[in-house]
């Protein structure tokens, strides 16, 4: 794949994402006013004092204090890590287990994958106090020991494995060539630890932290991990519905539903025993008083903020009910079951990713504070606007490799 | 036989009345300084005297007499550490050098402070720079704040404390605490974004609408 | 059949040398100490990347950036100056005395002097709690007036109790109460701190004489240090600072209470600018009741030797394994709870 190919490539994503019917682009042009008015928040009032050299503005338009230093931004964050890392199933299924309609979709997986982790830098850079000095120093100076850089290092780089894997299949589709060997198990034995990798590392940035007690527990990282699991390939099934209804042509075969609600069940029973188990701990046992103290806060809601409570009880209940729903094949196997199940999944995972994790262990902080932490309008204006970029670059990638692979299997 | 038992217990009671009717009379009579005092025509109750405040016969100075620090002849000289004879009350300004005389008359018998004190754990510390000044300002929240102001700030050498005398009453030496001053900030303020709030409402509110809107167009088709 | 032979050998050789390799590699990492590895995990300066020449130009590099700032907040300082005398004429006192500060501003890159390591202690019983040292701290170093950025902290805090999640930091004016201790809280100086160990861009590191310094050009903002912190010491410039000419402290360093850009992380420095030349910390200066000491824990005869052994001293939150380097104690005397009812 030599330059030439790769532009090619480029152009032909660009033109065949761009391109659609008039609904198509009333879809983009909603998600743009979105986007733009983020951005526009972002650059001209958050980080105004950066970009503009202003006086006014700053990050005091967030509701982040020097107690709870981090918000909205970093839960969502962490939610789209790990949709991130579960776009790696398909790929995982299609190749390793050589299931031929999963193949089909895998690509889709990576489009996923790039999307999310774009949503995921953006929302770091949206966070951070000096994004530019960031990007250029963060390369250059690395402190080993910090758990950020290792997870910059393996979000690029997982970013750039999923890129070059989606202009790769788009490019040997096109030409109606198959994926050879010499590509696919280099590029999974690659993704698959990556994909892993990125929320394990997502997990270890506040697993270690002595100072935040309701993290420092070392069931931190499976449960992302877990959930991650059941939340991706939930977004996955509903991004393949979605297709499958408004794409000409379009078919998924059967299989591919079945087994990624299998996928979607497991992890959420084995994420749901792990929030038992951590409740248990932290609830039930722990005389330490900073745990005992955010536990209470979260599981009880004692003190405010009081929507912690309801998240976690959200989680608990939304996630039971839809794996209760799975477990009947009369709805798992139902198109608005589906639809029901994959979205109640995601609501869940939402609930539990979130605020629910990062906020309880901001409050009460170091000296016994309950600075109440609520994302002001800024922050839900830029949050959205970020996801709103991130969902145009899903919607066009997606649009573009599905109907590479539609005229690829139609041959 | 039994006579003699009774006798010295008879005698062993009277000896101990007088014992402790001896005891009584030295708790409650009269100090041996009254018998300088009367020589140095210083009048007033000894126990509970008004210069210090002081009631010698309770607390820490239970048991301490007028000699134990004033010396002869007249009250104005006091013993120090290590039977120094220290000049007290003297009417001129006070030199450095004899303000750290007098601080031996506290060191007799607060050691462990004065040593405390002479190693800087005790006491006020401050610095000083060549050809500069120390100027007291109102600052932040009212706080009074020494601002240096130097002509270069490269060396700066350290001030012995002030003497004991220069913050404690001697006659009182208990300090007593100062004002609070107000309550302190941790919360960053965020200022009022009404306008972000009814701008966030209607993008998304339009945005939706037309998602919503080309939702149902594509499945018209 | 002697070719497969062959590759068959060929294959046997490579498996042993993998095999040798393998078994060498797990020898050596087993045999490695954990304070070897612990080194290598340790946070990498600047001088170690790029090698000796910037080493040696370490010194020299904190002079010449100290030398830009000082052109540029001189020159920032002259044109507030000449708004005030704009507005209050010429002559008026505030003119002059604002015309004056920003001559004298110097912004220094005293290195450590080697051999010092400086801490502090804190007298328990005497601290009344009166704020002064927070506000003090805030006219030193030159924080943002705006958010009004405090370092030091002070929590009121029950004698039986001492447990750090039951303080109160909004008491009243009624302080000192009866069986009720303050205690100020900033940055502890630790001897492992973990803010440095998260930093992903080394722009907090600790110097050779125990202050922990944050490089303010360097700082990316990401506030991984104040989530890693366990004392709560770190404060972020949530906007751009904002301080008065007129109370302006003209004494800078370059590591300590130079002027601040938005969206940095800074925290108590242990008035580098004061200290590194002899003097001592404002929070020190300023205490009426003479609460805390500061100094050389190598100084025999210093303060903080004469405590430790006199008195002996503890440190807040050992659990976290921070190793502070700032002493609390119960001095010998407590100052009396303000005369109340209850008191």
């Amino acid at each position: 794949m030599d330059i030439k190919a790769l532009i090619d490539t480029i152009k032909y994503i660009l033109s065949s994402g761009l391109r659609g019917s008039k609904s198509y682009y009333l879809f983009l042009a909603g998600l743009t006013i979105m986007m733009i008015y983020g951005l526009y928040n972002w650059v001209f009032v958050q980080h105004a004092p950066i970009f503009l050299k202003s006086e006014y503005g700053g990050l005091v338009v967030t509701n982040l204090t020097d107690s709870v230093p981090w918000g909205i931004y970093i839960a969502f964050f962490i939610f789209w890590v790990g949709v991130a890392a579960a776009g790696i199933v398909f790929g995982i299924i299609a190749y390793v287990f050589n299931n031929e309609s999963f193949k089909k979709v895998a690509v889709l997986g990576e489009v996923q994958a790039i999307a999310a982790i774009i949503i995921v830098l953006l929302l770091i850079i949206a966070d951070m106090g000096q994004p530019l000095r960031a990007l250029i120093l963060m390369p250059q100076l690395p402190n080993l020991r910090s758990m950020l850089d290792w997870d910059f290092v393996v979000l690029t780089g997982y970013l750039l494995i999923n890129i070059i894997g989606l202009l790769y299949t788009i490019h040997m589709y096109r030409q109606d060539k198959p994926l050879g060997k010499k590509f696919i198990i280099p590029f999974i034995i690659i993704a698959a630890p990556f994909a892993i990798g990125i929320h394990t590392v997502t997990a270890f940035i506040s697993q270690a932290l002595t100072a935040r007690p309701i993290w420092h527990s070392p069931l931190l990282a499976p449960r992302y991990v877990a959930t991650a699991f059941a939340s991706g390939p939930a977004l996955l099934l509903l991004v393949l519905l979605i297709a499958e209804k408004y794409m000409d042509r379009f078919k998924v075969d059967e299989d591919v539903y079945k087994k990624t609600m299998y996928v979607i069940v497991g992890s959420m029973i084995i994420g749901l025993y792990f929030s038992l188990s951590e409740a248990q701990e932290l609830f039930w046992y722990t005389n330490e008083p900073w745990k005992k103290a955010q536990a209470e806060l979260l599981y009880m809601g004692k003190g405010q903020p009081g929507y912690l409570v309801i998240l976690f009880a959200g989680w608990i209940i939304l996630g039971t009910i839809s794996v209760l729903l799975a477990l009947i094949p009369r709805y798992r196997n139902s198109y608005w079951g589906r639809v029901v199940i994959a979205s109640l999944v995601i609501v869940a995972v939402v609930f539990e990713k979130t605020m629910t994790i990062i906020v309880p262990a901001f409050i009460p902080d170091p000296l016994g504070r309950y600075v109440v932490y609520y994302p002001s309008p800024i922050e839900y204006a830029i949050t959205i606007g970020i996801h709103a970029l991130g969902l145009i670059i899903y919607a066009v990638l997606a649009k573009a490799s599905l109907l590479t692979i539609i005229k690829h299997y139609e041959k | 036989m039994k006579l003699s038992v009774y006798l010295v217990a008879y005698i062993l009671a009277v000896l101990s009345l007088f014992v402790i009717s001896s005891k009584a009379s030295e708790e409650t009579g009269i100090y041996p300084c009254q018998q300088c005092h009367a020589v140095l025509n210083v009048t007033g109750l000894v126990r509970e005297e008004t210069v210090h405040d002081k009631n010698l016969t309770i607390g820490a100075h239970r048991g301490l007499y007028c000699a134990n620090c004033h010396k002869a002849p007249t009250v104005w000289i006091m013993e120090g550490l290590n039977d120094t004879l220290v000049e007290i009350g003297i009417k001129d300004i006070h030199s450095r050098e004899k303000l750290d005389e007098m601080n031996l008359v506290c060191a007799k018998c607060h050691y462990d402070i004065y040593e405390d004190y002479t190693r800087l754990a005790h006491g006020n510390s401050t610095f000083v720079c060549e050809e500069g000044r120390i100027i007291n300002v109102a600052g932040y929240k009212g706080v009074i704040y020494s601002f240096h102001e130097c002509k270069e700030y490269s060396k700066f050498t350290p001030v012995p404390a002030r003497a004991c005398v220069e913050c404690h009453n001697p006659h009182n030496p208990t300090m007593e605490p100062l004002s609070i001053l107000p309550k302190q900030n941790y919360v960053a303020p965020t200022p009022k974004q009404d306008n972000v709030v009814y701008g966030t409402l209607a993008v998304t509110i339009t945005a939706m609408s037309l998602i919503v809107l080309a939702i149902i167009r594509g499945e018209r088709r | 059949m002697k070719e497969e032979g062959k590759i068959d050998s060929k294959k046997r050789q490579l498996l042993k040398a993998a095999a040798v390799g393998i078994g060498a590699g797990m020898v050596s990492f087993i045999a490695i100490e954990r304070n070897k590895l612990m080194e290598v995990l340790r946070p990498v300066s600047l001088s170690e990347i790029i090698g000796f020449v910037e080493a040696e130009e370490g010194l020299n590099k904190y002079e010449k950036r100290a030398r830009e700032r000082e052109a540029e907040i001189k020159k920032m300082c002259r044109a507030e100056a000449d708004k005030i005398c704009l507005d209050k004429g010429e002559d008026s006192a505030e003119c002059s005395e604002a015309r004056n500060r920003c001559e004298k501003i110097v912004v220094k890159a005293t290195p450590p002097k080697p051999g010092t390591r400086f801490v502090m202690a804190l007298d328990i019983n005497k601290c009344i709690g009166c704020r002064r040292c927070a506000y003090a701290c805030v006219m030193e170093n030159n924080t943002d007036r705006d958010i009004g950025i405090e370092w030091i902290h002070v929590l009121e805090v029950h004698r039986d109790d001492l447990e750090l999640l039951n303080t109160n930091i909004d008491y009243g004016e009624e302080a000192p109460k009866k069986d009720y201790v303050y205690i100020p809280m900033a940055c502890m100086h630790c001897d492992e701190p973990s803010c440095v160990y998260v930093c992903p861009v080394v722009a907090t590191w600790k110097e050779d004489d125990g202050i922990v310094v944050v490089d303010y050009d360097r700082c990316i903002g990401c506030r991984y240090c104040i989530t890693a912190c366990p004392y709560g010491a770190r404060r972020f410039n949530w906007k751009k600072p904002r301080v008065p000419v007129l109370e302006l402290n003209p004494n800078m360093h370059i590591l300590g209470n130079v002027l601040r850009y938005p969206h940095v992380v800074e925290k108590c420095i242990y008035c580098i600018q004061r200290t590194r030349d002899g003097g001592i910390p404002a929070c020190v200066e300023v205490c009426p009741v003479g609460a805390r000491s500061f100094g050389d824990i190598n100084d025999p005869e210093g303060p903080i030797r004469r405590i430790l052994e006199k008195y002996g001293a503890f440190v807040l939150r050992p659990e976290t394994g921070n190793k502070p380097m700032f002493f609390y104690y119960f001095g010998p005397a407590r100052t009396p709870p303000r005369s109340k009812e209850e008191g």
